[in-house]
């Protein structure tokens, strides 16, 4: 009896030390990445966020070429400016757009990803002073939306945030879209449609729309 | 069976408990603030924490496989990463108390120093204005010239439109596109008609006016610069039109990913709006202009871009010119042709080097009719080849580079007629060839220093020259602070240097001092500056010398919110100038009449919502401008009544895809003399006729609409 409980113990105790070991394998740091992001989309509070920022930031630290921890770092961070304090907001988005930048480097990136999140930057921007910024990146908002359309068709989420942003924009001129409804209900569908093309590939934005569609549009 | 379950539990807890490490400590600035949300790990893992409110962390760590070399690394958002090494034989609980870390210091690549610059649009990361603002400027209908004039150091001169600087007269002002010389960037101009820019503002994503001082990268330019950047490869087509009384034009785009070619026509005649709102003067040939520009644009596998933008600007008039001599009447006339083509290419940058090269060629043809007297004619050719290399190193963020060469190679010829005989004919052919070196420099957190030289041959006086500039430049969140020198060389135009041989180059020695604040959508600038000019060509003897000399000096005061107030931006100018030549024909040191002693700008831009408009006006006042009245004693001795002209504009939003503009120059009609012109010789009575300078019209009114036919973005009148 005390023989078989040995190894067992022993087995246990391996495990414990195996958990904080890290490995350089494209498996783990894809499994890390898996599970930073799972609780990433539990988190509310700002400091939470920062804290997923952080782990994620390194995974990214284990190997620089993996492009996905670079990409969510910026996707949050971008997502955190709308919320943040002014002068903080200036830093994390200005890390956000290098991230970027940076990204469009990497052979390995998607591209029409990319153009994504730099549509969105732009529309943190223009979030961060609109009376001004308005004016100035209204356009790149909308022509980054459209480059990432134009590389992936079927990439539902410039799709979405190409469809919101004109409604803004409409809003802002006192006009109102009517065919909005029917647009959300496409890129519903693209969403369901879509397949990200490797494991952690981005997959957001679907929540978001099916809550404005709740909102916005009568269900018939 | 308890018994075995109770010592197998005892081995792991016992394990857990023996086996763990803690490290703790707090991050703050140096300045003793907690920061939170940083980042600390230990290297070459994920297990690490985020700081909390009070800069607090905590990493647990399993101590049998720790590393032999623990390197702890803290990472904040705008501060400088620490890592902190720890010996591997460390108490199982580690207490590293507060750990200090540096605000992250802007790279020498993101400094932008302001000090006597103000940029329209997005080119230099310096946001100041939209490029739609140069449209939504006062009465500049569109003019990049106008809507600079509504800037600090600017002073009006309305009868001719272009730029004065600083006491400095319009052609000691250096235009570039992309880096390449512009030869003539004003529209030609009837006799006291305002010329315009030849360029559509919208082509351009970044305007920066150097009021002085500028960079050595440029030359040739006794005041200033005006560098301008074209838009990059646009990722989209667009096709739209305009249309005015007095203009139609339209353009478009054919946008790839890495690929656009744009371009834009534009045809000018004033003859419709003449016979609605005639103006002083009798036309023979009404004014007509017809531009058209394109330009190519491609970006490289390797990020590289190939820009080539090319630009023909015709024009056409004859106007009835009373000759206040003698008294009688011809038809004086202008036909031009005006061509221009740049091509630049530049790579992207690559350790911190880039390369930039450029070709341009610039030609202008003039042919005026009836000049001086009824059947003469008087021919003027001038073309301008310029050629330039350019590199930029950043060696660290203490040390940048920029450094390079052109030339410049220009051919001049005018030919004068009397009744088809030929009296007259120059010709001018010389070349220019430069090489500068930039070196900027940060000596210590916040504070830069710019060590610049620029040398240059010509061959028209076969002598060299060099340009020393030298700044101090304090820069901080808010706050930026410069000192400059710097000596600037030009050789005086082609007109005159045709007639003599032996010309040097003209000098000015600037000196200037400039203060500014940014806070919050303020934006509070204040410059001092002494220009002091050397070897100006002067008449004397019935030749030019470069005995001529001068002094500017005075200060600008800038004041611009477009924040505070909801939907209304303001800013108020006010430019205080001194000045003395002696130079061209003057007989004696006297002001120039370009330059007014006091110059206020107040312009404001207010957009109202529910019409989708917006409001622009502008107020200009200029104390008065010195002439000449050969009655009496001296020189420039006399002064015209003050200037001042109160303009409108408005820009309505109509739809997406159509903007209707209107503008009114001189809303209340005041009469402004811009100078007088005299006769050269005394009449009968021994008196000199004399006639005020005054503007072609009271008041001009202008429509135009803007519409887009295919363009994917809403509000946009750029067809580039």
């Amino acid at each position: 009896m005390k023989l078989k409980t040995l190894p067992l113990a022993v087995f246990i105790l391996i495990q414990f030390n195996c958990m904080a070991q890290t490995s350089m394998s494209s498996e783990k740091k894809e499994d890390f990445l898996a599970k930073a992001l799972e609780k990433a989309k539990t988190v509310h509070t700002e400091n939470d966020i920062q804290n997923s920022v952080n782990e994620i930031k390194r995974i990214e630290s284990l190997d620089p070429d993996y492009w996905l921890p670079s990409y969510y770092v910026s996707y949050m961070e971008t997502s955190m400016s709308f919320f943040t304090d002014p002068d903080k907001k200036e830093a994390i988005l200005t890390d956000a757009k290098e991230r970027i930048e940076k990204l469009l480097d990497n052979p390995a990136s998607d591209k029409s990803e990319l153009y994504t999140l730099l549509g969105y930057y732009y529309y943190a921007k223009i979030t961060q002073d609109p009376q001004k910024n308005g004016q100035i990146y209204y356009k790149d908002v909308i022509s980054n939306y459209q480059k990432a359309i134009t590389i992936n068709p079927a990439n539902p989420r410039p799709q979405y945030l190409l469809n919101l942003f004109e409604d803004r924009m409409n809003g802002f001129m006192g006009k109102k879209d009517n065919d909005l409804c029917n647009k959300l209900q496409k890129n519903k569908e693209s969403f369901a449609s879509f397949k990200p093309a490797g494991k952690n590939y981005p997959t957001w934005g679907e929540k978001e729309l099916l809550s404005k569609i709740k909102d916005s549009c009568k269900q018939d | 069976m308890l018994n075995k379950l109770f010592s197998l539990s005892a081995i792991l807890i016992f394990s857990v408990v023996y086996s763990q490490t803690s490290i703790t400590g707090i991050v703050k600035s140096t300045g003793k603030t907690p920061i939170s949300g940083a980042n600390i790990y230990l290297e070459n893992t994920i297990l690490g924490d985020t700081t909390n409110e009070q800069g607090q962390f905590k990493i647990n760590l399993e101590k049998d496989q720790t590393p032999e070399k623990i390197v702890l690394i803290i990472n904040a958002t705008g501060y400088e990463s620490k890592s902190i090494s720890l010996d591997s034989n460390a108490p199982l609980v580690l207490d590293l108390g507060n750990i200090l870390i540096d605000k992250k210091a802007k790279s020498i690549d993101e400094v932008v120093i302001s000090a006597n610059s103000f940029s329209l649009g997005k080119s230099r990361g310096v946001e100041q204005l939209n490029a739609l603002d140069v449209v939504m400027t006062g009465s500049s209908n569109g003019d990049i010239m106008g809507a600079l004039q509504s800037l600090p150091g600017t002073q009006k001169v309305g009868e001719d439109g272009k730029l004065y600087i600083r006491g400095g007269d319009s052609n000691e002002l250096g235009t570039y596109i992309d880096g390449m010389h512009v030869f003539s960037p004003y529209t030609a101009n009837a006799q006291d008609t305002p010329s315009r820019g030849r360029f559509s503002p919208f082509i351009f994503k970044g305007i920066n006016l150097s009021l002085g001082g500028y960079e050595l990268e440029y030359g040739q330019a006794l005041s200033s610069v005006l560098p301008m950047e074209t838009k990059d490869v646009s990722g989209e087509s667009k096709l739209g039109i305009n249309f005015s009384p007095l203009s139609v034009g339209g353009g478009g785009t054919l946008g790839k990913e890495h690929q656009s070619v744009s371009f834009n026509l534009n045809y000018t005649n004033l003859g419709l709006y003449n016979r609605i709102f005639p103006d002083r003067y009798t036309w023979k040939k009404d004014y007509s202009n017809f531009s058209g520009e394109g330009q190519f644009k491609n970006i490289f596998k390797d990020k590289s871009q190939l820009k080539v933008y090319w630009g023909y600007n015709r024009t056409d008039f004859s106007r009835e010119y009373n000759d206040i001599n003698t008294l009688q009447s011809r038809d004086l006339g202008l036909a031009e042709n005006n061509y221009y083509l740049n091509t630049t290419y530049q790579t992207k940058p690559k350790n911190g080097l880039q390369y930039f090269a450029g070709l341009a060629f610039s030609r202008v043809d003039d042919k005026y009719s009836n000049t001086q007297v009824s059947g003469d004619a008087y021919n003027e050719a001038q073309q301008e080849i310029h050629a330039k290399f350019r590199l930029r190193k950043t060696f660290s963020k203490y040390y940048k580079l920029t450094a390079g060469a052109e030339n410049f190679v220009r051919n001049y010829d005018n030919q004068y007629y009397l009744n088809d005989q030929k009296l007259q004919n120059q010709k001018l052919n010389y070349f220019i060839s430069a090489i500068f070196a930039d070196n900027q420099l940060r000596l210590h957190k916040g504070l830069y220093t710019n060590i610049s030289a620029r040398a240059e041959y010509n061959d028209y006086n076969k002598s060299s020259v060099f340009y020393p500039r030298l700044s101090l430049d304090y820069i901080n969140k808010r706050f930026q602070s410069s000192l400059i020198y710097g000596r600037y060389y030009q050789l005086p135009g082609n007109v005159v240097l045709a007639k003599s041989n032996n010309l040097s180059q003209e000098i000015s020695d600037q000196y200037i001092a400039s203060f500014s604040y940014d806070n919050h959508g303020i934006s509070l600038k204040t410059e001092f500056y002494y220009k002091k000019y050397s070897n100006l060509h002067l008449w004397k003897d019935n030749e030019y010398t470069s005995n001529g000399f001068g002094d500017s000096k005075g200060f600008d005061v800038y004041f611009s919110d477009d924040k505070n107030i909801k939907n209304f931006k303001y800013s108020l100018s006010y430019s205080y100038n001194d000045s003395k030549r002696l130079y061209e024909r003057y007989t004696e040191t006297a002001t120039p009449s370009f330059a007014s002693k006091h110059n206020i700008r107040l312009n404001a831009l207010y957009y109202i919502s529910p019409i989708k408009t917006y409001f622009g006006i502008t107020h200009t006042f200029a104390s008065g401008r010195t002439y000449n009245n050969p009655g009496l004693q001296g020189f420039n001795q006399s002064k015209t009544p003050v200037y001042s002209s109160l303009d409108a504009n408005a820009s309505i939003l109509l739809g997406k895809k159509v903007i209707l503009y209107t503008s009114l120059s001189n809303l209340l009609g005041r009469e402004n003399i811009f100078s007088y012109r005299f006769a050269q010789h005394p009449n009968n009575n021994g008196f000199y006729n004399n006639e005020p300078i005054t503007a072609s019209r009271n008041r001009f009114f202008y429509i135009g609409i803007f519409i887009s036919l295919k363009n994917n973005s809403a509000y946009d009148v750029s067809n580039f």
